[in-house]
């Protein structure tokens, strides 16, 4: 299995795309934060959650990170190269179980890069638009644990992202299909239930269980209550979403001729 | 070796042609003959007309206090929103009201800040001819407004402009109301002699008398709010308006006549907001109505001063067509998203499958004019994706109105509207058309971009994301991520009527952009066609 | 381990397409065995099977009595090449076989070692993307050399090829079968095996037509035909069948006699006055006796070339 690491992480650092995407995904996290936060202002707006305003980014950012999880399986399809990385580790759970480790360790890694950048853009900016504690707003501080709460999450939501993306292009094998598959099952359900009035039950039903509704809910520190699922089981729904996906990826894998 | 001579090959085939027609069939015998692409695409359409009729059975309205709310019935069958107090006299036969405004103030006392800390621009008083008091009658009306100058607004949903400028006692505003059988005309002036026609209106089956006031009426003000998770809310603040009358006259067929103090509307429905009755001698002089206990305390009151003025003060109340916070139909149309990832995805693979394969190669050499096969396959995709759009959103918009309301959505407020109607044709052609400049984009970022993953991803990012955010950003910038993006062109779908005379929450949420339908689609024809621009230019540059 | 690949009664279709029909052989090591048969005579397919990429329907292969799936460190064991492009455009050629090593626990100095073997030192850090068709051939044989495996296999190795790759190429396949390894190697063309390929496996329509040595084949094929060469080819032609023999021109000026020994031949002509400058007991080349062996296994046959526009001055 090590070795099986090793050899994915090689081949990811390998590529020129991988650093092209992951700088994608820091600048346009932290890029669309740093506008949420410069365009919210205090009287209008002071009830706001300040965190999950100041962590707009990650729902754009994303976007970089499914391609990069989607092209480091369906780039070896398109190529062909997949026949050579089964002969080498042939123990196909093996080989993806190695994937999704090191495609793990590097979005996390910039995951926790994009977010704290999106944090400490809202921790200088918040106050200067009025956000100073004063109207019961709250000052962004990663000491605080909500706030700690919502930032870790956001990393872990990423990461969740990119493991969905693998498994959903594993069983898909091609590059387009998965790509539009995925931006689909994450951007569809939030564009139906945002703007405006389903049935109450489908509506509270879709956010409750969309991968990205319900797995943004860890992002919010204010009207908890307000949410149609907590935080945490928000996460955990994402979770069960990216387990399904790799179960089904493997799978096909293992049973499908290379 | 050879020792014989052999004659150069001759072709006996005739030889054909490049131009571009034959450049055009080529690429459709290559859409056509994928026979995955020819599923995908009536796929796409089916899949979205199939969600656009899902949502629509899910949009419960009976569950929802908007779908079917208390409202007047407008003379048009539109629903309308009719509470005001006035004092009026019968005018019989041929006649008209005039009076004069001198001035017009939000606030308590002069130098004081507005009642309720902001400023109603379509806060409205003058003279009203109205058929009824039934709630929802005909009317025609002159006023003034804070931030819109004269008006001339009749039947609820029409509204002309007059005189601009707020009325000050050194500038004042005379109004005037003319009817002659079923015509209703409205004129303005800044000194009561030169007289200059805001409009003429038609109001058909006016009664022989119908009542002539003064009124006023100031709606809420509205904010909107956003929240990705339900943070917050919108929300309304109540606001007054006060306006001063003078020379009053009214002329008619007979001489004299009291004022009466009139209340239209206030209707006591389950909201209870507007729970007044009248209360109090009905005549000139200190008018209060009683609002239940809880709700809002709305009151007006017209005091006859000395010398013919009367003081008009009026806390909320308006005159004008319902304005609706939901937009089932926009909602329901959203369904067309599923369709268009799947016309994104053809638009791109069109051309990236080719670079996979290295085929790419073959057609630059049997065309090697590189602009004109781009051209081509954009013309070929975007035709197909219309018609595909077409019939799919034909099909899809009369079911679709149809369980939207049969599950509760009152017509009146949420019209259905047919094929054949305007806006009807705009839902249809338009949702096409989005389709059709959707699948050109994405030809163009295949063509940049040269893998199929990254240009469905950036044509996501611009066309649907931005949908997104704007719920999530402040109005502002809201407004403009949703001018400047290919997104704009989403307004095509905007299910209820827009009226820009009352002051409402411009979201997508509630079914308005900000940008009209047709410019914004223009906005998103304008993405395709530089997206088409720079990837005929890295084409013609690039090495294949 | 032993060094061998053993096949036995593999069973594939592919739908409709039945692609292995019962294919059985052994691949011995210290000699080439060439695996020949038409476009589509299951190949490809029988080489995934052995890989482990495809799974039969039936039958089995084993590597060293081992099925592929249970090898740790499988490219210690067997290396192949299956298709040379298949590579990552934008990744350079020492970096493939970087990861590939890191697969196996190697390091970067083998790395260096087989790229020295495949005579890549000088494009070893271009991107893979702008290697020409013999270059990714070569990188695909360092691929396979990587873990210094017993047993080799390649698919098509001389594709693209130019004629000093096919010779470089037909001495390494030698000196691999010399070092002790068994190497397997397919091909549909004939002429690059001779010389290389010492065993033959003959497969056409999923089965296995011939599974014998070079030599045997070439012999069966040969029969007992004479080669002539001589420029009165039209009364040689008549002498000779006046003789009983069945005559057949194979080139401008050279027949091919059957029916006849090589004495009698040479009587015939030497009694009817006929001039010859050479005479032989044929040797048919392998692509003859492959053609013969595979006449009825050929799945695509491209239509005679249109006659009648040419004219060719004899």
């Amino acid at each position: 299995m090590s070795t099986a690491v090793r050899a994915e992480w090689t081949k990811l650092r390998t590529v020129p795309s991988t650093g092209w995407l992951l700088l994608t995904a820091v600048v346009l996290t932290v890029g669309v934060s740093t506008l949420e936060t410069v365009v919210v202002k205090c009287p209008a707006s002071c009830s706001d959650d300040t965190t999950k305003v100041s962590l707009t980014g990650v729902l754009v950012g994303q976007a970089a990170v499914a391609v990069l999880a989607v092209l480091v399986v369906t780039g070896e399809y398109s190529s062909g190269m997949i026949r050579i990385t089964l002969t080498a580790v042939p123990r196909r759970i093996t080989a993806l179980a190695a994937k999704a480790i090191v495609l793990t360790g590097v979005v996390l890694a910039t995951g926790a890069i994009a977010v704290a950048g999106s944090v400490l853009a809202g921790r200088y900016i918040l106050p200067g638009n009025g956000f100073t504690g004063a109207h019961g707003s709250l000052a962004l501080s990663l000491g605080a644990g909500p706030t700690l709460r919502a930032a870790a999450g956001s990393v872990l939501y990423l990461a969740l992202v990119a493991l969905l993306s693998l498994g959903l292009a594993t069983a898909l094998r091609d590059s387009g299909a998965s790509i539009t598959v995925l931006l689909g099952l994450l951007y569809i359900v939030p564009l139906l239930t945002d703007l405006g009035t389903l049935d109450p039950r489908w509506e509270h039903r879709l956010q409750e269980w969309g991968p990205m509704t319900a797995g943004l809910a860890i992002q919010a520190t204010r009207n908890l209550k307000s949410l149609p699922i907590g935080p945490w089981p928000g996460l955990g729904v994402l979770a069960l979403w990216a387990a399904g996906a790799l179960l089904a990826g493997g799978l096909l894998l293992r049973l499908r001729d290379a | 070796m050879s020792t014989g001579t052999i004659t150069p090959y001759r072709s006996e085939q005739r030889p054909g042609r490049d131009d571009f027609p034959h450049l055009l069939r080529s690429e459709w015998t290559k859409f056509r003959t994928v026979r995955g692409w020819l599923i995908a695409m009536v796929a796409a359409v089916l899949l979205s007309a199939l969600a656009v009729v899902a949502i629509a059975s899910a949009a419960n309205g009976k569950q929802n206090p908007a779908a079917n709310p208390t409202v007047a019935i407008g003379p048009d069958g539109e629903a309308v929103t009719d509470n005001f107090y006035f004092v009026h006299q019968p005018l019989t036969g041929n006649g008209s009201i005039t009076v004069r405004v001198t001035s017009l103030t939000d606030a308590e006392q002069p130098g004081q800040p507005p009642f309720g800390n902001v400023s109603q621009p379509w806060a409205k008083a003058g003279i009203i001819l109205k058929a009824s008091s039934k709630p929802g009658s005909a009317y025609a009306a002159v006023m003034a407004t804070p931030g819109h100058g004269v008006r001339m607004q009749y039947n609820y949903t029409h509204d002309l402009a007059g005189l601009s400028g707020t009325p000050s006692a050194a500038s004042p505003r005379w109004l005037r109301l003319t009817r002659s059988g079923d015509t209703i005309t409205g004129y303005d002036s800044t000194d009561g002699t030169h007289w200059t026609k805001i409009g003429t209106v038609t109001l058909a089956g006016l009664p022989p008398a119908v009542k002539a006031g003064l009124f006023a009426a100031s709606p809420q003000y509205v904010q909107g709010g956003q929240g990705f998770a339900n943070n917050s809310g919108p929300g309304g603040i109540d606001t007054r308006i006060t306006a001063t009358f003078d020379h009053v006259s009214l002329r008619d067929g007979r001489p004299g006549g009291t004022w009466t103090a009139g209340r239209i509307g206030f209707p006591t429905g389950p909201e209870g907001r507007f729970h007044c009755t009248a209360s109090g001698p009905q005549q000139p002089g200190h008018y209060h109505g009683k609002c239940a206990p809880g709700a809002v305390p709305l009151s007006g009151s017209i005091i006859a001063g000395s010398g013919g003025t009367y003081t008009v003060t009026q806390n909320g109340g308006e005159i004008g067509p319902y304005v609706t916070n939901v937009d089932p139909l926009g909602t329901v149309l959203k369904g067309t998203a599923v369709g268009l990832l799947a016309v994104i995805a053809l638009g791109a693979l069109f051309i990236t499958a080719e670079y996979r394969r290295g085929l790419i190669r073959t057609t630059f050499a049997a065309s090697p004019r590189r602009g004109r096969v781009l051209a081509a396959k954009a013309i070929v995709i975007g035709s197909v994706t219309f018609v595909a759009g077409l019939i799919g959103a034909a099909i899809a918009l009369p079911i679709a109105e149809r369980k939207l309301h049969s599950g509760g959505w009152a017509s009146s407020v949420f019209p259905i509207w047919s094929l054949t109607s305007g806006r009807g044709l705009q839902i249809v052609v338009g949702t096409a058309g989005l389709l059709a400049v959707a699948a050109i984009l994405a030809l163009s970022a295949g063509a940049v971009l040269r893998r199929s993953a990254g240009a469905i991803t950036a044509v996501v990012v611009l066309l649907i994301v931005p949908l997104i955010l704007g719920v999530v950003l402040p109005q502002g910038p809201a407004d403009w991520l949703l001018r400047l993006t290919p997104a704009a062109a989403f307004g095509l779908q905007q299910g209820t009527p827009q009226y820009s005379q009352v002051m409402h929450i411009c979201q997508p949420y509630n079914g308005c952009f900000p940008l009209s339908p047709w410019n914004g689609f223009l906005v998103a024809c304008a993405w395709a066609a530089a997206a088409l621009g720079l990837a005929a230019y890295l084409l013609r540059r690039r090495d294949v | 381990m032993e060094a061998t690949i053993e096949v036995s009664g593999l069973r594939k279709r592919f739908g409709p397409t039945v692609a292995l029909d019962g294919v059985t052989f052994t691949v011995q090591p210290g000699q080439v065995t060439g695996f020949v048969g038409p476009n589509g005579a299951g190949k490809s397919t029988t080489m995934r099977v052995i890989l482990g990429l495809d799974a039969p329907d039936g039958g089995s292969a084993l590597i060293g009595g081992q099925r592929y799936q249970s090898l740790r460190h499988p490219l210690n064991h067997v290396g192949s090449l299956l298709d040379a492009s298949a590579l990552q455009p934008a990744r350079s050629a020492r970096n493939h076989l970087l990861w590939l090593a890191h697969s196996q626990g190697l390091t970067g100095r083998q790395v260096d070692v087989v790229i020295g073997q495949a005579g890549l030192e000088k494009v070893a850090r271009r991107k893979a993307g702008g290697y020409s068709l013999g270059m990714r051939q070569r990188l695909g044989i360092a691929a396979a050399m990587l873990g210094d495996p017993p047993v080799l296999m390649f698919d098509e190795p001389f594709n693209g090829m130019d004629p000093e790759g096919i010779v470089w190429m037909r001495g390494f396949l030698r000196s691999l079968a010399e070092q002790g390894r068994a190497v397997l190697v397919s091909s549909h063309l004939m002429s690059e095996l001779e010389g290389s390929a010492d065993h033959l496996v003959v497969v056409g329509r999923g089965k296995v037509i011939a599974d014998t040595t070079v030599a045997e084949l070439i012999a069966a094929a040969s029969g007992d035909r004479v080669s002539l060469r001589t420029t009165a080819w039209s009364e040689a032609m008549a002498a000779l069948t006046t003789a009983g023999a069945t005559v057949a021109a194979s080139d401008r000026d050279s027949l091919t006699v059957s029916g006849l020994t090589p004495e009698r031949v040479v009587a015939v002509l030497s009694g009817a006055g006929v001039p010859f400058s050479e005479i032989s007991a044929h040797r048919a080349t392998l692509e003859e006796a492959y053609m013969e062996l595979t006449r009825d296994a050929v799945e695509y046959r491209a239509a005679e070339p249109a006659a009648g526009t040419r004219e060719v001055a004899r």
